[in-house]
């Protein structure tokens, strides 16, 4: 069952990792800081589909920089509905919902780096150093 | 064991990944090329003010007082000062770490925003305008002044009559300076009657070729039918029970510089108690960086909060591409108005969408503005109707489309509204109660949040 969700999130990733680059080309001329930004959260996408993972404290840098993509991922989703609530093209409905893919895959990063940090050391030797994902 | 032989990464490898990587992939360097091209339309952003090689006209606006450099001229808004200047790369560098907003004038020429439409579409009559802006006719603006800075007004027209009196109730010219080295104006309470003033503008005419208050273009007659038409030819304004004050700053070409609309808010600025004006609109703007710091986006913020000034400006008919929002209309204070089409109740196709360049949300109001039914000049033949007869409804009426024309519906409604709350509560209402009021009763096009396409929505007039 988890493998379905996964499955469907790395679709998803890939989906967003699209939209993100495609609007930082569109963005580029405009506004350059929003630009970094959708850069940034492309990454993070990326990111999840290479498999990259952080452990130790990174982890809380991590949860802040899903926060950011949660943010822009939101910023995307009302852009996207904007235009849709207008024209309702396919295109603009295709905007929206990889805003609500950043949104929803940043949700479940967030999840993960908590849970990485919860989970017990099972060693007493770990126990020093930062604590490990399992 | 190596990374790749990880059991968590081996679950990783599967091949659909891949697949859908490469396809989106692939999809994006097809489809975002077209895109790209978008770019020329967009407002460039670059790290203001534009600087160029040797001196140059810069306009520094300031509240500290600068002494250095060549000034060529300053207009006064209290403690705010607009100095147009001539500065070198290393001076402009200084002086902008002193001054709110230093702007290059190049390529920035300002001009009126109409689009001549053809009849052969839908014909809009203002009858069917209320029916998208009006509830009913219980409050007609009266006791409000706007001022409508503009290309002057056609003041012999019959709908400018309110039971024999003008609606004018002054027109002040930023192109002629009177013996008393004040622009020329009329007041026809004091000057005399406006057959008078025609004979005035006819030798005036006869000596420079051009009127003093008279429309020439036709777009200032048509914005301020929109508003104060009395319906004797046919067809009533939005407002009908306001008094105007006209500003003729735009040539037959409906064009003028930075200098002459300074002077024309200079002149609204000393003049706004002695003729109580209390809303001003601007169909008018020019494209450029949108971030709210250039001489006339400050000014217009500084004027709302120091008078009480309600500044409408429109959001410009650049195209329905996202940061087109035009000079003034992208000021803090300024409530930005794009246009849709009643007729179909779509957005029209030339509106300009926000947001600013700082991603600050505008417009804030979208009004009616596509083939809308307003007075013509009938005393002289205007520009408009030279170039577009077909535009042309009949005798006494023209039909245009624009954000110009949907900028004085929202005037109407403030007028509507400010006439209410003093009726209600005799007190001035502020910028920030008569907003919240617009956006309360507002028709509210998306349901949930203020747009950059159409802000709150539509401005209904109140019950």
């Amino acid at each position: 069952m988890m493998n379905i969700f996964r499955t469907l999130k790395y679709i998803g990733n890939a989906f967003a990792f699209t939209t993100l680059v495609y609007l930082a080309f569109t963005f580029y001329p405009v506004n350059v800081p929003l630009v970094i930004l959708f850069i940034l959260v492309a990454y993070d996408q990326l990111e999840d589909l290479l498999g990259v993972k952080v452990s130790g404290l990174l982890v809380y840098a991590d949860i802040f920089y899903e926060l950011i993509c949660f943010g822009i991922g939101a910023m995307i989703a009302m852009f996207g509905y904007t235009y849709y609530n207008y024209f309702y093209a396919p295109f603009h409905l295709a905007i929206m919902l990889s805003g609500i893919t950043i949104m929803l895959t940043s949700l479940w990063d967030i999840r993960e780096d908590i849970v990485s940090r919860s989970v017990k050391p099972k060693s007493k030797s770990l126990e020093k150093c930062f604590w490990v994902r399992e | 064991m190596k990374y790749w032989q990880r059991k968590s990464r081996q679950k990783r490898e599967n091949p659909l990944y891949k697949l859908v990587f490469l396809l989106t992939v692939l999809t994006l360097l097809s489809s975002s090329l077209p895109l790209v091209t978008r770019v020329e339309y967009t407002t460039l952003y670059t790290n203001f003010p534009l600087l160029s090689s040797g001196e140059s006209v810069y306009y520094v606006t300031s509240k500290v007082k600068i002494s250095q450099g060549n000034i060529l001229k300053v207009w006064h808004f209290g403690k705010i000062k607009v100095y147009k200047m001539m500065l070198d790369t290393k001076e402009v560098i200084e002086i902008s770490k002193i001054a709110l907003g230093v702007f290059s004038p190049e390529k920035h020429k300002i001009s009126v925003m109409d689009k001549p439409y053809t009849l052969f579409s839908t014909t809009l009559t203002q009858e069917d305008l209320k029916q998208y802006h009006r509830k009913t006719s219980k409050y007609l603006g009266n006791g409000t002044t706007v001022c409508i800075i503009d290309t002057g007004i056609d003041f012999l027209h019959p709908d400018f009559f309110r039971n024999d009196k003008s609606v004018v109730s002054c027109m002040v010219s930023m192109y002629f300076i009177s013996n008393s080295n004040t622009y020329l104006t009329w007041i026809p309470e004091v000057n005399g009657s406006l057959e008078d003033a025609w004979e005035l503008e006819q030798d005036i005419y006869k000596t420079y070729g051009m009127y003093a208050w008279m429309d020439e273009n036709g777009h200032g007659t048509h914005v301020a039918g929109i508003i104060a038409s009395q319906g004797n030819m046919g067809f009533v304004g939005l407002a009908p029970g306001v008094d105007l004050v006209i500003v003729k700053a735009f040539d037959k070409l409906g064009v003028a510089g930075l200098d002459i609309v300074l002077e024309a808010l200079e002149w609204v600025y000393n003049n706004t108690a002695r003729y109580k004006i209390r809303i001003v609109n601007i169909s008018w703007g020019s494209r450029g960086d949108n971030r709210g710091i250039d001489p006339l986006s400050l000014v217009i913020d500084y004027m709302t909060d120091k008078l009480g000034l309600i500044f409408v400006c429109a959001m410009g008919n650049s195209g329905n591409v996202p940061f087109t929002v035009n000079i003034p209309a992208c000021a803090r204070r300024a409530v930005a108005v794009g246009a849709f089409d009643p007729a179909n109740r779509k957005i029209a196709e030339f509106s300009s969408f926000g947001t600013t360049v700082d991603l600050r949300i505008k417009p804030d109001f979208v009004g009616a503005g596509v083939n809308i039914i307003s007075c013509k000049p009938v005393t002289i033949r205007s520009y408009i109707e030279e170039m577009y007869p077909q535009v042309v409804y009949n005798n006494y009426y023209m039909v245009l489309s624009g954000t110009s024309m949907a900028t004085p519906c929202v005037v109407s409604v403030y007028a509507s509204y400010i006439q209410k709350l003093l009726t209600e509560t005799n007190t001035k209402p502020s910028y920030t109660t008569l907003y919240n009021e617009l956006v309360k009763n507002s028709e509210h096009i998306n349901r949930y949040y203020k747009d950059f396409i159409s802000g709150w929505g539509i401005p209904l007039i109140c019950d």
